[in-house]
């Protein structure tokens, strides 16, 4: 109890620290929340009215680029949102038993780990993980070290880095159009992947430090064969809560193939709009893309493989020029104006070095071999001595100190995935 | 128990990998952007002076210590760097009566126009080998831009760590040691480049000095005051910037105020003797090595009868610590001259 | 079923309003930019002396420490400060000198307060630097006595 109490209270200094009026939103909705859940179960107006009620400011959030209504704060509020409404259906089917400790919700909503880019983790498990914490502390410490420097890595020497060239690239639709945009897409889904991933790393990492083990939330998903397989391994648990809560509800597969497929449309849209309400119309397409994903499959796993990860990439438009018109524009130029004027010019321009490839090409090798042998190297690394591992953690931490990009002009903080 | 030694050796390990790579990642300023070493070159063989100058390129492009020793016997340094604003010098000022108690100090009253930092670029310069004290924390406080962090002071590695594809043997050469760059804080320049055009005055719209300047001098003026030294103020005989009129007012209003003594320079330029077809490396901005000896000559014998300083040639350790700096300063004057 | 209609519905609302939303966003004009001699200049951008005429006198100061300089054209009716690092020269401030030169909306030195307010949509305070921003650049005007006393561009 004292431990969750510590943890508690140390996220929430930490929340605090972010604004005020956020904690006190948070406090308020985990009030709200916290309550609803005591009565909820089998009483259906209850399940509608706390749903209603949590979802209100995330969908105030998503909203207000069109609606102009701006909140105060947000810090967090697209996942403890969805954990507090999942609490409340959970709750009401049963599945997990009303939480009649305070501090013990509160934890649940405000664990800090999950504040920034997720996993959004189900009250079930997050409770088991709690019970059930590892009291191996070197281990814990160790393991738990290593995973939140190889996020690191992954997010300050590579995302990082890539994003000074991205953002000169989305900077100019002018210029860099046709085959500039079609790069674009490319590195934005490598920055992306590692932005996102080692957030997630460093947030699992600093949990399994605490003991706590978290949901994982990527699963090497530029190798799956298909849309749908992709949607399975990235951002796995917001797949499993759109699932749980928006696919199945409106009958997911039960009710016919046409059903279906308009259930998965709906379900993606859903997505869309939890990444706010200009990706909606890229959440649509996403779910056409699974309902006909049978359409691009060929016999060949490699094809496959590289056809979904240019599906995937083309579609992250959405996300590098924000505006849908822009995006599809800048889409279709790949194909109308593959060469645009002073293509050779716009290069020079792009702020790209020797040493950025130098950095770069390394370690883009290093994350590529340490996918495709994830497990293969998780036990080598778990059957190391106590030198081997504590080097390694060191090695890794200094090669974020000289090669990352991070400093002047740098937010380092600034996760992309937590601008959603 | 084992363990937790094992990992603390290793992180002992990395820390020390970590501390060499800030050593050599961090600029040296020996042979490039000398500028950004002056501060510490103080440190090298500080003694007692009786005159300490503080400012900005006003001060230490203009002003020879060595030549005011030479030809008067005074004994003087420059501690000035590259836009050295009026909370800089202040630290400095404190810092210096850390290592001594000079007589007077001079401060050049162009820094009383600039009220906000002007950039990361020049505060690096001026601040990051500055020995750690609490007048090094205040002098970052102070200077900090809103990009800016503090400890990326405390740890110029955070700063300069992107620098590992730009070192030069410098880095290297330099790692462990330091070599003399100024002549007293004096940065010797010999070219030579007439003034031509100067630009249109634009007198800006409002002439008073900023509160947070005019509260600067104020500490300054109390901690000459407190330890007994003399503060006087000049405006060094440059071109331009242009110091108006209603700017001299002030300042000599504030030494009227308070007792200090002002040399505004910009009309004593004939009385100096300065030419600034010869006397000027940059059109008339600074002055090279003849105008600045010139200036130093002039501002010695304001120095030894305004304020009766003492003419310490003869005092055999006195002449003991000069006989090196003088041997070297003629060697790097003489060349060209 | 009938949920399904009506969050198709709301779909095909919120997409129409967002596809009009976006549209307002491209109109805004990005930056103040000034023509002269049939050039223009904008604060920020690159500065090439060749394509103006001969200036009446040029000026440099070399960068305290650093490297790099400042240039101050002097064209008579206006002045160009630039900044030069490397090879590449970027304009930083142009002053109108001359009440003959207007700006691009049609004010000029000596012009009543009140054409500010007409032209620009925002009432200057006597003896206050009135900035108005746009983008990267933004002009400065300055009224003393009821009139104009300086105008500048620069970048914000």
């Amino acid at each position: 109890m004292i431990f969750e109490l510590a943890v508690l209270l140390a996220g929430l200094a930490i929340y605090l620290t972010y604004g005020i009026w956020g904690a006190v939103m948070l406090l308020l909705m985990s009030v709200i929340c916290f309550v609803t859940g005591l009565f909820v179960y089998r009483r259906k107006w209850l399940l509608i009215a706390g749903t209603a009620v949590t979802a209100l400011p995330l969908l105030l959030l998503k909203t207000a680029p069109i609606t102009g209504l701006s909140l105060a704060f947000s810090f967090g509020l697209s996942y403890f949102s969805l954990q507090m409404i999942s609490y409340i259906s959970d709750v009401y089917k049963g599945k997990t038993e009303a939480e009649k400790n305070f501090p013990r919700f509160l934890l649940y909503v405000s664990y800090l780990p999950h504040m920034f880019v997720g996993p959004i983790e189900r009250y079930g498990s997050f409770s088991l993980a709690l019970e059930n914490r590892s009291m191996d502390t070197y281990e814990n410490i160790t393991g738990g070290l290593m995973r939140t420097a190889w996020g690191g890595f992954k997010k300050i020497v590579i995302a990082n880095r890539l994003s000074v060239p991205m953002a000169i690239l989305a900077s100019d639709t002018e210029r860099f159009r046709g085959i500039y945009a079609l790069a674009a897409m490319f590195v934005y889904s490598i920055q992306l992947y590692c932005d996102f991933s080692g957030g997630m790393d460093m947030a699992l990492g600093v949990s399994k430090m605490l003991g706590i083990g978290m949901s994982e939330n990527f699963d090497r998903p530029y190798f799956s064969e298909t849309v749908q397989e992709f949607w399975r391994k990235w951002h796995i648990t917001l797949g499993s809560w759109l699932r749980d809560h928006i696919y199945i509800p409106l009958g997911g597969n039960r009710k016919g193939k046409l059903m279906r497929a308009v259930n998965l449309v709906i379900t993606f849209l859903a997505s869309g709009l939890w990444h706010g309400i200009h990706y909606i119309l890229w959440g649509i397409i996403n779910g056409l893309l699974v309902v006909t994903g049978d359409l691009f499959k060929t016999k060949n796993r490699t094809v496959n493989r590289v056809i979904t990860f240019i599906l995937i990439s083309v579609l992250w438009s959405f996300f590098i020029w924000q505006g849908t018109g822009t995006a599809l524009s800048m889409m279709g130029s790949v194909f109308t104006d593959i060469i645009p004027s002073g293509a050779g010019d716009s290069f020079k321009d792009l702020g790209l070095t020797l040493t950025d490839a130098l950095v770069l090409i390394p370690s883009l090798l290093i994350l590529f071999i340490y996918d495709c042998r994830k497990e293969k190297i998780y036990e080598g690394l778990k059957n190391m001595g106590v030198t081997g591992r504590w080097s390694i953690i060191m090695a890794i931490a200094l090669i974020i100190l000289v090669f990352g990009t991070y400093g002047l002009g740098f937010n380092a903080t600034d996760f992309i995935y937590s601008r959603f | 128990m084992k363990k937790t030694v094992k990992i603390l050796a290793i992180v002992i390990v990395f820390v020390l990998i970590a501390a060499l790579l800030q050593r050599l990642l961090t600029p040296k300023y020996m042979t490039d952007l000398i500028e950004g070493s002056m501060v510490s070159q103080y440190y090298r063989e500080y003694g007692d002076h009786d005159v300490i100058f503080l400012g900005d390129c006003e001060v230490y492009s203009n002003y020879s210590p060595l030549k005011m020793y030479e030809d008067y016997g005074i004994t003087a340094y420059i501690r000035g760097s590259s836009q050295q604003l009026i909370w800089q010098s202040y630290y400095i000022l404190k810092e210096t009566l850390r290592y001594e108690t000079p007589k007077v100090v001079i401060f050049n009253v162009n820094s009383m126009r600039y009220s906000e930092p002007v950039s990361e670029a020049y505060n690096r310069l001026t601040i990051d080998r500055m020995r750690w004290s609490p007048e090094k924390i205040g002098i970052i406080k102070a200077s900090m831009t809103e990009e800016e962090s503090f400890l990326s002071y405390v740890f110029p590695i955070l700063r300069y760590h992107s620098r590992f594809d730009k070192l030069t043997g410098e880095d290297i050469e330099y790692l462990y040691r330091t070599k003399e760059n100024t002549f007293e804080g004096y940065l010797l320049n010999m070219e030579t480049r007439p003034v031509g055009d100067l630009p249109a005055k634009r007198p800006p719209k409002n002439y008073a000095f900023a509160e947070i300047c005019y509260d600067y001098l104020d500490r300054m003026e109390e901690l000459c005051r407190e330890n007994g030294i003399k503060l006087v103020l000049v405006k060094s005989p440059c071109l331009y910037p242009y110091w108006y009129e209603e700017y001299d007012e002030q300042i000599s209003s504030y030494a009227g105020e308070h007792g200090l003594i002002y040399y505004d320079l910009t009309k004593a330029r004939d009385e100096i003797g300065l030419d600034f077809s010869t006397d000027t490396y940059d059109g008339g901005v600074h002055l090279n090595l003849y105008g600045a000896e010139k200036l130093s000559a002039y501002i010695s014998e304001k120095l030894r009868d305004d304020l009766g300083l003492t003419d310490h040639r003869g005092e055999a350790d006195i002449e003991a610590r000069y006989i090196e700096k003088l041997k070297e300063y003629h060697k790097a004057t003489e060349g060209e001259k | 079923m009938k949920r399904i209609m009506a969050l198709l519905l709301a779909v095909a609302i919120m997409l129409f309003t967002a596809s009009c939303g976006k549209k307002e966003e491209e109109k805004a004009p990005e930056k103040f930019s000034f023509t002269y001699e049939g050039v223009e200049l904008v604060p920020g951008e690159e500065f090439d002396q060749k394509k103006l005429p001969e200036p009446l006198s040029r000026f440099e100061v070399e960068n305290c420490a650093l490297d790099g300089m400042s240039v101050e054209y002097d064209y008579g009716d206006i002045t160009i400060t630039t900044n030069i690092d490397g090879d590449k020269e970027i304009l930083d401030i142009i002053y109108i000198v001359d009440p003959n030169i207007t700006t691009p909306e049609g004010l000029a030195l000596g012009d009543d307060a009140g054409k500010v307010k007409e032209l620009y949509g925002q009432d200057p305070k006597e003896n206050q630097e009135l900035i108005l921003k746009r983008g990267n650049t933004c002009i400065s005007i300055y009224v003393s006595n009821g009139a104009v006393d300086s105008i500048y561009y620069t970048v914000a």
